[in-house]
């Protein structure tokens, strides 16, 4: 059918009826606003919160994530994917029970740019998204020590690419081939998971591929083993891990897969059949573009994840300032104090301020065995911090191993069903 | 240019049925507490009616020709879910430049805005439509002081991204005279909607992702219960374009149903015992065979048995008046059989 009707006709209509509808709608209107909670980040912290805050306040607001990727990758549990016992696949989430349960949301974009006082934030598909409040839960970024090839030399500390480039080089290995490894200085993503990874690849290489020559060399720049110390250096023992603490990456080569680094003072080198450098950490650059950092991460008040230098942003999960480990189990505890709080400042109610979280984590140190470690956090007034309440660690066994899959089952579940 | 036209317009058996509820008499319906949907009604000018919902929703009847000015109509729209009234006078005829389309706002006193909640079955009464120009019109504002209709502003809204009160299938994106809803190359890149990525996210053009859209293609049929998701006569299980919604590693029966709330209220004892969900499930439902601990009513023996260390090193963190708190909530849910 042709079209009967010009360009500048249509115009016309549209142009009027924007025009007479804005000259009668209210600019503030009272009681039917509808809040607008926008999460940047919709991982362990961000999936949570949107879920929670929904759960708990329903129709009263309104819950948009913007997330770059459709499907998320959990990084727990992707050691595994080097064992081969897991696939990216197998720990993909989408986002379309948040959607159709929750009523959240989803728009797959990244943010461009942050205006605190209009609260608004613009979107690389340039579009620009009022918010009422801002909930950033976007991880973490790296400080590289010199400028490489990430995908020569995989950190694998992020994302599904990463973690699959890793597995195929590991491939690659012959009986005799050195694979070596970088452990950041302390905090970091995931503070088991990097001794977790090397107990897990030497047990791969010695025990599945059956290799007796091959080598696992850690440099950790950290002064020792920094949790979980009586479980991974018994299991390093076992397996001939080279484990060697202070030990600071000061240069990468990507084509010849050498690492200098400093230990105890002195400038040495290393040259891998596949090198795994875990860079030091910080705040996501979202956090940064927001101007809530104070150094690497940003602080907050934990009785509600608000930043404490500016107001209606809050900040959840990894990038977030307080001494509570930056992991994915208790991204989603701080989720909830969060989701709670911004419901209690949305309708005048005082905060809530005993709050409790916990960390809970089982690590793989082989095919059949896992270990565990796990610890509750109280609010400190005096200090206004997270102080521990109490903690404790299990030794690898089996029967963790089969529990790692549960309780995996149900974090899965509680951040993305 | 030829149109292909995306949607089935009115004349399904929805909307037949729907009629039979009449208009300007009350309902009888009685309301129960499981009633997931409620119905819309009033007169109109000879009319189609359409409704855009948030989660991608769409809705349409034909108004009834009883012979007066004022024919009547009813449609059913799904509780808690925002939606938007588009009404088209003069829609049967073929040329679609003659049709007369109104969005409509909703002004309830304080709130003026195109969307609505239904809290009941409720009659609007008569919606005086424009009945004669061209296109586009105005938005008409409904005066409502109806308790059953909420009126709601959103300050995002995907159904329409410029704010302008014309939803995106109503615009025209690329100025060729139609609009995206008929159009079938509505950036005017070239490349028909159905060849185009940007289509192949948004089949029904109405500002929701396929992968969140509860009907992809606006034929009025969830795509839960459509076969043929994108309608593009291919069924979903033959169509290599078709990414159905419901991909993810969960059963969809399982608790799919959740009521949410209309309002906050402050709850201690469910901010603390949502800490125990990452092991124990979602208001301690668990999605395995670790213990479900909704209904618990012995916490303080069970958080503190010796079989499990995790869960001692736990409760250690906890004192007796937090987990009298937590079981108080727990208390509250329903119990889940061992």
């Amino acid at each position: 059918m042709k079209s009967k009707y010009s360009r500048r006709d249509f115009m016309k209509f549209m142009g009027l009826s924007s025009v007479a509808a804005m000259a009668v709608v209210p600019t503030i209107a009272s009681g039917g606003v509808i809040p607008h909670i926008v999460i940047v980040g919709g991982g362990f912290s961000g999936a949570t919160c949107a879920k929670y805050l929904k759960m708990w306040g329903g129709s009263s607001i309104e819950v948009t994530i913007v997330e770059t990727n459709p499907t998320y990758v959990s990084p727990i549990l992707s050691n595994l994917v080097l064992n081969g016992q897991k696939t990216t696949n197998n720990l993909s989430f989408t986002y379309s029970k948040l959607s159709s349960k929750y009523k959240i949301n989803m728009i797959h974009s990244s943010v461009e740019s942050i205006d605190k006082t209009g609260k608004t934030l613009t979107l690389s598909n340039s579009r620009v998204l009022k918010y009422d409040k801002l909930v950033l839960a976007a991880g973490i970024d790296f400080d590289k020590v010199s400028d490489y090839d990430v995908t020569k030399v995989p950190h694998a500390w992020q994302s599904r690419d990463g973690i699959n480039e890793l597995k195929s080089q590991i491939e690659t290995i012959k009986d005799g081939d050195t694979f070596v490894m970088s452990i950041p200085a302390s905090p970091f993503r995931c503070p088991p998971g990097p001794y977790e990874r090397a107990c897990v690849v030497a047990d791969y290489l010695k025990n599945t591929k059956r290799y007796s020559n091959s080598k696992v060399v850690v440099l950790d720049a950290n002064p020792k083993i920094i949790v979980e110390e009586q479980t991974f250096s018994t299991v390093f023992a076992n397996y001939g891990v080279d484990y060697r603490p202070s030990s600071v990456v000061t240069a990468v080569d990507d084509t010849t897969k050498t690492v200098t680094f400093m230990e105890n003072g002195e400038t040495k080198s290393l040259t891998a059949k596949v090198l795994n450098v875990i860079p030091n950490q910080k705040a996501a650059p979202v956090v940064f573009k927001a101007g809530v950092t104070s150094g690497n991460w940003a602080p907050i008040n934990p009785l509600s994840y608000e930043s404490v230098v500016a107001s209606d942003i809050y900040i959840i999960g990894d990038s977030q300032a307080t001494g509570q480990p930056k992991a994915g189990h208790i991204g989603n505890s701080e989720a909830k104090i969060c989701a709670d709080a911004i419901l209690r400042k949305i309708n005048s109610k005082a905060l809530y301020t005993q709050p409790k979280t916990n960390s809970a984590c089982y690590s793989p140190t082989s095919a059949t065995q896992a270990s565990w470690l796990t610890a509750v956090y109280k609010y400190d007034p005096t200090t206004q911090s997270m102080v521990v309440a109490s903690k404790d660690a299990g030794a690898p066994s089996t029967k963790n191993y089969k529990k790692m899959f549960l309780w995996s089952g149900n974090l899965f579940a509680d951040t993305f069903a | 240019m030829t149109t292909t036209n995306r949607f089935l317009l009115g004349g399904c058996t929805l909307s037949l049925a729907l009629l039979l509820v009449g208009c300007g008499s009350s309902s009888s319906k009685t309301e129960t507490a499981t009633k997931t949907t409620y119905s819309i009604s009033g007169t109109v000018p000879g009319t189609l009616i359409e409704a855009f919902c948030k989660s991608g929703g769409y809705y349409s009847v034909n108004s009834t020709d009883n012979g007066t000015g004022k024919h009547p109509f009813s449609m059913t729209l799904p509780k808690d879910v925002n939606c938007k009234f588009i009404m088209t006078t003069n829609e049967k005829d073929p040329d679609i430049t003659k049709h007369i389309i109104t969005p409509i706002l909703l002004n309830d006193g304080t709130t003026t805005s195109s969307y609505f909640q239904l809290s009941s079955d409720t009659d609007i009464g008569y919606i005086e439509l424009p009945i004669s120009g061209l296109g586009i019109q105005t938005p008409l504002i409904i005066n409502i002081s109806d308790d059953r209709v909420k009126v709601n502003l959103f300050t995002y809204d995907p159904l329409d991204k410029d704010n302008d009160n014309i939803p995106n299938v109503y615009e025209d994106d690329d100025g060729d005279g139609e609009y995206n809803k008929y159009d079938d190359d509505d950036d005017g890149d070239g490349i028909k909607d159905h060849d185009d990525d940007d289509y192949k996210n948004d089949s029904d053009g109405d500002g929701i992702d396929n992968r969140y859209d509860d009907d992809d293609d606006n034929d009025h049929i969830k795509d839960d219960d459509d076969d043929d998701d994108d309608n593009d006569g291919i069924k979903d299980r033959d169509d290599d374009d078709h990414d159905d919604d419901d991909d993810d590693h969960y059963n969809n029966s399982q608790n799919t149903n959740i009521t949410l709330p209309r309002s906050y209220s402050v709850d201690a004892g469910r901010l603390l015992g949502s800490q125990c969900a990452q092991c124990h499930g979602t208001n301690g439902v668990s999605v395995n065979k670790w213990d479900s601990i909704a209904g618990e009513d012995k916490l303080h023996e069970e958080m503190f048995e010796d079989d499990e260390p995790i869960m001692t090193a736990q409760a250690r963190g906890y004192t007796n008046s937090e987990i009298s708190l937590i079981e108080n909530w727990l208390r509250t849910l329903k119990k889940i059989k061992d």
